[in-house]
């Protein structure tokens, strides 16, 4: 392969890397349209809309999808308001020292050791109840107003916040750095811009253009997450990914195509919110070159 | 004086996960409304890794499996990242990279078992890694894509016309400089594989075992003891990892500002 | 002739960075409509002395009075001292017409008055056809102007200038340096220019000062400063003046434009041509 500029070979290379990335993607998407459609399956009977027709028509559908978004959207937000703020007070780091090794721990949690732990805290029966019965503010493991397994998914967002907080945090770091965040608010105070005024106007803007792609992937993330709505999520509404993976597991193997459509549906809904973002992106850059 | 208050509250709050689950992990009760449980063993752990549970062959399958997956994703993605990096529509390149993360891990499960299933690596070892491998090859394609820059084109100009060829130049100039950023790949990588639950649980089928899918069995079966052991043992190779590597990224940081 | 009453009065600075004595009982005087040059080596404390009097880093001891009135102790947003950056920071979400009007919109300056006067600053910029385009699609000088401009908008009292030209190659520089003169002349602007160019803090100042070992020392007028052996004049005079003087010939090839504009730069040194 061509070791120097834009031969050919490497254009070749980039190809078949993106080839074995998304080969093995498309396949699954196509293979689950051709079994949600009755074309392939173990109880094939041709071509047929039902499927989809019956996962379209069922209002728990709906219900999964909106409560994935409301919990995707609420863990984003409230991890994003929490961190700018984390940002925000920590100021900038100064120039010999990254930001401290402490924020990084946080990246060694996964979200199944993350959930176990919401349950062992936050739990009825959890650390804080069992404070709050050493200090008389309830008698049974019921009285405590414990958020998990609640149809809102408080659990599920509180635990989805104490995971994402800290990634973010880090995010606006290496942002702020390569942004240049810290001169443009001195230049923005020199102006006669007050600290918030130098906030709102210039650290706040800069940040969240910078972000917007990385956000968008990790509202995605969230709104698809698995383990922790698996352990601390009530039965119902169940989030996307639990539901599809509920009706996978059926024995009921007529249910399959079914699976493969709401998985479908759901596939299809991320790509086009993924794409969306990057054409809009790449439309604002173009933009901004071009006028 | 807010910034040690935010710091002391992290680790604060970083001691009391740790120390939760360090408790739950050697005690065999914890009746409520006890605060701290009084019944330790701490000859648990001991025990645990002798035992039938298997736990002691659940860490070294977790670790292999990662390891692979971290080494694979790394070399093989550190060679593509080039040709991406390069390529004149790489945007609508990294759109598509980005496409694996953006669909649930549950869905590109539930796509991929079929064609696992047909290749008999469903249910195998081998088949969990091919999977794990593909979130991770994207992952390292898109992170190393950011090394293949203006000044590091030079430098490999430079080192040609000083007398090195193509493998000369790989190893003297482009691995030496690429190695902070390489060793960063291997970390996140290496977890894309450690923390997986949903890849294991559906190409493994149920039968391949590593941490996170018997802490969930433990969990689910109401074995706490057995469950909270398993994240203490997910967490520690992270942990010591990043410690080691925060480090690194702390020089690599400081030596981008200073130059 | 009656000096103009001195504008920015700097008294006794100390600032300290980490544990270093940066600046130590810095004592000068800016009048006003006057652009003070510093001159000073890498590291002698030109960024620090500059990023003191806006206000961004505090001092230890020392007071700054900016037309009879203390400032040291005002946020830096109260000075009415724009500082400019060795690099050209545009504020990248914001076009150039709303970089430049940045300062203006903090003011709630109304919108009419807010568009006559960033046209007529583009126009005097040489900035025509680029309203709309954003920082990254702008060149080293385009950029260098804008925040010039954005700096000249908010009508500062002072205006703080840190190596602006640095990064630019020499002629774009020459260009911004006689821009400069030309729209600080225009605008009655007083400023401290710092640099490590000799050649450009003659082309720029009016007055003059050198930073050293954290002192620094002032020269009434340009004479003075040419003439004494710390500002380091009359050695470089010299040495142009032997690249394209009596030692040297045209057939040496030694005789470019550059050389032959820097020993001009210096042997104009001698003349106080008291521009202001």
């Amino acid at each position: 392969m061509s070791s120097t500029g834009n031969g050919r070979p490497s254009d070749l290379w980039a190809n078949i890397t993106v080839g074995l990335v998304t080969a093995p993607v498309a396949a699954g998407v196509a293979f689950m349209i051709l079994y949600s459609i009755g074309v392939i399956g173990l109880l094939a009977g041709g071509f047929t809309l039902e499927s989809w027709v019956q996962v379209l028509a069922d209002v728990r559908t709906w219900v999964t999808l909106g409560f994935s978004i409301w919990v995707g959207g609420a863990s984003l937000l409230t991890s994003l308001v929490l961190a700018l703020g984390i940002h925000t007070i920590l100021g900038a780091a100064p120039r010999r020292r990254a930001l401290h090794g402490l924020w990084y721990a946080p990246l060694a949690v996964p979200p199944l050791v993350a959930a176990l732990l919401s349950v062992e805290i936050l739990g009825n029966a959890g650390v804080l109840a069992r404070l709050g019965h050493a200090l008389g503010w309830i008698g049974q493991p019921l009285d405590f107003p414990s958020p998990l397994y609640t149809r809102c998914g408080a659990g599920i967002v509180v635990t989805h916040v104490a995971l994402v907080t800290p990634f973010l945090v880090l995010l606006f770091d290496r942002l702020a750095r390569n942004e240049r965040v810290e001169g443009l608010t001195e230049a923005a105070r020199t102006l006669g811009a007050s600290a918030t005024q130098a906030w709102l106007r210039v650290r706040l803007p800069v940040l969240m253009r910078a972000a917007t792609p990385a956000l968008s992937v990790y509202f995605l993330a969230l709104a698809g997450a698995f383990e922790v709505p698996l352990l601390v999520g009530a039965q119902y509404p169940p989030m996307i990914s639990v539901a599809i993976q509920r009706r996978f597991s059926q024995f009921d193997i007529a249910m399959r195509p079914q699976a493969y459509a709401l998985a479908t549906l759901y596939a299809v809904l991320s790509a086009a919110i993924l794409f969306l973002v990057f054409a809009a992106r790449r439309r604002r850059e173009r933009l901004e070159r071009g006028a | 004086m807010m910034r040690r208050a935010l710091s002391a509250a992290l680790l604060g709050l970083g001691l009391l996960c740790l120390g939760v689950l360090a408790l739950l992990s050697v005690t065999r009760r914890w009746p409520w409304p006890v605060l701290v449980p009084t019944e330790l063993h701490a000859d648990q752990w001991r025990e645990l890794f002798a035992s039938e549970s298997g736990v002691g062959g659940v860490v070294l399958r977790s670790i292999g499996m990662a390891s692979s997956v971290a080494i694979l994703a790394t070399a093989a993605g550190f060679v593509s990242s080039r040709g991406v990096a390069r390529h004149p529509r790489r945007e609508g390149l990294f759109l598509v990279l980005h496409l694996p993360f953006a669909v649930s891990p549950v869905v590109l499960g539930v796509s991929l078992s079929y064609f696992f299933l047909r290749l008999n690596l469903a249910g195998h070892i081998v088949g969990v890694v091919l999977a794990q491998f593909i979130l991770a090859y994207a992952y390292a394609v898109i992170l190393l894509s950011g090394f293949w820059n203006p000044q590091v084109q030079a430098l490999s100009g430079l080192a040609v016309t000083l007398g090195a060829d193509r493998t000369q130049v790989w190893l003297r100039v482009l691995l030496p400089v690429a190695r902070p950023l390489l060793m960063l790949c291997l970390l996140q990588t290496f977890l894309i594989s450690w923390f997986d639950y949903a890849l294991t649980l559906f190409i493994g089928g149920g039968r391949v075992s590593t941490l996170t899918t018997a802490l969930y069995q433990y969990f689910g079966s109401g074995d706490v003891r057995l469950a909270a052991t398993c994240a203490l043992l997910l967490l520690a190779p992270p942990l010591a990892a990043i410690a080691l590597h925060q480090r690194l990224l702390s020089a690599t940081v400081a030596a981008r500002l200073e130059a | 002739m009656d000096l103009p009453a001195p504008d920015l009065h700097v008294q006794g600075l100390d600032v300290r960075l980490e544990k270093e004595h940066v600046l130590r009982g810095v004592t000068f005087a800016v009048e006003a409509r006057a652009t003070l040059a510093v001159i000073g080596v890498s590291g002698s404390g030109k960024t620090t002395l500059l990023r003191a009097i806006a206000g961004l880093i505090p001092i230890e001891r020392g007071h700054i009075l900016l037309g009879g009135r203390r400032v040291d102790e005002l946020a830096p947003n109260r000075r009415n001292i724009v500082y400019l950056n060795q690099e050209p920071l545009l504020f990248p979400h914001l076009d150039l017409f709303e970089n430049m009007a940045f300062g203006l919109r903090l003011r709630s300056v109304r919108e009419d008055e807010i568009r006559e006067r960033i046209d007529v600053l583009i126009g005097s910029l040489e900035l025509h056809g680029l309203s709309g385009r954003y920082a990254h699609a702008l060149s080293g000088g385009q950029r260098q102007r804008v925040a010039f401009g954005r700096a000249l908008a908010v009508e500062p009292a002072m205006m703080l200038l840190d190596e602006p030209f640095s990064n630019l190659d020499p002629e774009t520089r020459a260009g911004m340096q006689e821009l400069f003169k030309r729209v600080s002349r225009e605008r009655g602007i007083s400023a401290i220019f710092v640099t490590h160019d000799l050649k450009e803090s003659l082309r720029v100042g009016d007055r003059f000062a050198v930073l050293r070992d954290g002192g620094l020392r002032s020269f009434a007028d340009r004479a003075e400063f040419c003439r004494d052996p710390s500002s380091g004049v009359a050695r470089e005079a010299s040495y142009w003046r032997m690249l394209t003087g009596s030692e040297g010939n045209e057939s040496s090839g030694v005789g470019t434009q550059h050389v032959a504009g820097m020993a001009q730069a210096f042997a104009n040194c001698d003349d106080d041509h008291g521009d202001k």
